[in-house]
C-alpha cells in the first residue's frame, strides 16, 4: 500500500482519517448504497461512494477539490445504512473542516455561500453565546449577495413577536476561551 | 429525574436552544405549559449556549464537543440528573457530546478546553421519550381533556434517529414508531408514508434554499398523497422548512398541499386543554385554523 500510495499520502489519509475518531476507509466494498440513500448525491460531481473510495486510493487533493462534502446536509443516512459500518457521514465532516484548517474555498459560489454561512453563524455566537437569528440572517443576506431572502416572512413573524432585536450575550467568559482553545488555535498552527 | 416527594411534581433539567425563545417561540411555549399541566417541571439551565449546530461540527471537532458539554456541566453544578431537550438538532448535537464523554481522555481535553467539570453521567432526553419511555403514557393519559381525532403523518427527519447506536431513540430507525404512539395516545390516526425519516435539507435554508426546495417537496408531497391531513414535527428546522416554505413548494408541484404542520407539543396542549392562541397555532405560516375548527378542536 505504502508504495503505491507514497508515503506522504498515507500520512495525509491518517490526517483525515485523525478527524474522526475510529473512521476506517479500508472497509468500504464499494456497494453504493451511501450514494443510493443519499438526499443529495445529484448535486456532488463525486457521489459518497466515489468520495470514500478516492481517500481509500490517497487522491486526496481530488477529494478535497470535490464539491461533495460541501453539498452534504449532514443527514447521517449514508452512514446509518453502510453495511460495512464506515462513517462516510463523519468523513464528509473531516473534509470540511480539515479544508477550512487548509484555508480552501470552495470553486462554486453556491458552496462558498455554505462555508460563509457557517462562518457568520460561528461568529455570531462567539459573541453573543446564544445564536441572535436577526443579524444571522442580515448578516447572511448581505454578505452572500441575497439582499431580499426570506425578507418576505418577516412582517408575519414580527407580529408575532418571534423576531428578538437584542441579543442574548450571555457566557461571554465561556464563549471566549472555548473558541480561544478551539478554531482559534487551529488558527495559528 | 427527580421526584419531590413532597409535592408530587417531577423536576428536569431543561435546555430550550436559541430557536425556541425566537423564532420558533410556538415550540417552546407549548412544551414549557403541556409539560406544567402535566405536572413537570423544567427547570432552565442557568447561562447555558448554543450547541454550535451543523456549522460547529462541520469547521471544528473539539468546538462542536466543547458547547455542548459546557450546557452538561452547568447542568451538573445546578444537581440535576437529566436534561430534556425539545429541538432535535440540539437533542443530537448534545446527545453525540454525551457519548463522547463517556471517554475519561475525551472529558479532561474538555476540562482543559472549556474550564468546567463534566463527570460524564447526566441523561439527556428528547420530551417525547421523557413522555413515553420515562413517565409513561398511562400515568399521563387521564389528564387528556380532548380526543384529537386528527389524521397525520409523523415526520421525524434526521437528527432524531441517527446516528442509531448514539441516539437509540427507536429500534426501528427506518421506520420509528415513539411519535405515532404519541399521538395515537392524543386520540389521533397516523399514517404510514415513505419519507418518516429523509432529510429536510435543514440547515441549508439559508445558504442552499434550492436544496431545501427539492427534498421538502418530496416530503410533503407524499404526506399528502398518503391521506395525511396534517404532519407532525419535533424539531424547529423541520417545521421551518415544511411550514414557511409550503406555499413556494406547492407552486412548484401545482399542487394545493394545504398541511397544517404542528409540533408535537401544540398537539399535546390542545388535548390538555390549553388555549391554542397560547399554543402559538395562529403564527404559523400555513394556517392551522380552518382544520382544527372543523374536527372542533378550538
Amino acid at each position: 500500500m505504502e508504495k503505491v500510495l507514497g508515503k506522504n499520502r498515507k500520512s495525509e489519509i491518517k490526517e483525515i482519517e485523525g478527524f474522526i475518531d475510529g473512521l476506517d476507509v479500508s472497509g468500504c466494498y464499494q456497494c453504493g448504497k451511501c450514494t443510493a440513500g443519499c438526499p443529495v448525491a445529484h448535486l456532488m460531481d463525486n457521489p459518497p461512494q466515489r468520495m470514500i473510495r478516492l481517500v481509500q486510493i490517497g487522491a486526496i487533493d481530488e477529494a478535497l477539490s470535490s464539491n461533495a462534502y460541501w453539498n452534504c446536509v449532514a443527514c447521517g443516512t449514508c452512514s446509518a445504512r453502510c453495511p460495512r459500518k464506515v462513517k462516510i457521514s463523519e468523513l464528509m465532516d473531516g473534509l470540511k473542516s480539515f479544508s477550512i484548517k487548509k484555508k480552501m474555498t470552495p470553486k462554486d459560489r453556491s458552496e462558498r455561500n455554505i462555508a460563509l454561512f457557517n462562518e457568520i453563524f460561528l461568529n455570531n455566537i462567539r459573541r453573543h453565546g446564544r445564536l441572535f437569528e436577526v443579524e444571522l440572517v442580515g448578516m447572511n443576506n448581505v454578505l452572500s449577495g441575497h439582499l431580499l431572502r426570506d425578507t418576505t416572512k418577516a412582517p408575519e413573524m414580527l407580529v408575532h413577536g418571534k423576531l428578538k432585536f437584542i441579543p442574548s450575550n450571555i457566557a461571554k467568559k465561556d464563549m471566549k476561551k472555548i473558541f480561544k482553545n478551539t478554531v482559534e488555535k487551529n488558527d495559528k498552527r | 429525574m427527580t421526584r419531590d416527594e413532597t409535592d408530587q411534581t417531577i423536576k428536569i433539567a431543561y435546555y430550550p436552544g436559541c430557536t425556541l425563545k425566537g423564532t420558533t417561540k410556538e415550540f417552546g411555549d407549548s412544551i414549557e405549559l403541556s409539560f406544567s399541566a402535566l405536572g413537570i417541571e423544567l427547570i432552565e439551565i442557568p447561562s447555558w449556549i448554543c450547541c454550535g449546530a451543523t456549522s460547529a461540527h462541520a469547521t471544528d471537532k473539539n468546538l462542536a464537543i466543547a458547547l455542548p458539554y459546557h450546557n452538561f456541566a452547568k447542568t451538573q453544578e445546578m444537581g440535576m440528573g437529566t436534561i430534556a431537550i425539545p429541538c432535535a438538532a440540539c437533542f443530537q448535537r448534545h446527545k453525540v457530546t454525551n457519548k463522547e464523554c463517556e471517554r475519561e481522555d475525551i472529558r479532561k481535553e474538555m476540562y482543559k478546553i472549556t474550564g468546567h467539570r463534566y463527570d460524564g453521567n447526566i441523561r439527556c432526553r428528547h420530551p417525547l421519550e421523557v413522555l413515553m419511555k420515562d413517565i409513561k403514557p398511562e400515568k399521563w393519559q387521564n389528564l387528556l381533556k380532548k380526543k384529537l381525532g386528527l389524521k397525520a403523518a409523523c415526520y421525524y427527519g434526521c437528527l432524531l434517529t441517527r446516528p442509531e447506536d448514539v441516539m437509540e431513540f427507536d429500534e426501528r430507525p427506518e421506520n420509528p414508531q415513539l411519535m405515532d404512539d404519541f399521538c395515537e395516545t392524543l386520540g389521533m390516526k397516523t399514517v404510514d408514508w415513505n419519507y418518516k425519516v429523509t432529510c429536510c435539507g435543514a440547515s441549508y435554508f439559508a445558504s442552499k434554499p434550492e436544496i431545501v426546495l427539492k427534498l421538502t417537496s418530496k416530503i410533503l408531497e407524499d404526506a399528502k398523497k398518503s391521506g395525511a391531513e396534517c404532519v407532525v414535527v419535533a424539531c424547529p428546522l423541520c417545521h421551518s422548512n415544511l411550514d414557511m416554505k409550503q406555499k413556494e413548494i406547492g407552486k412548484e408541484l401545482r399542487m394545493d398541499l394545504d398541511m397544517p404542520v404542528f409540533y408535537f407539543s401544540q398537539l399535546l396542549g390542545l388535548a390538555l386543554g390549553i388555549d391554542h392562541r397560547k399554543l402559538g397555532l395562529h403564527t404559523h405560516f400555513v394556517d392551522t385554523q380552518v382544520l382544527l375548527d372543523r374536527k372542533r378542536l378550538i
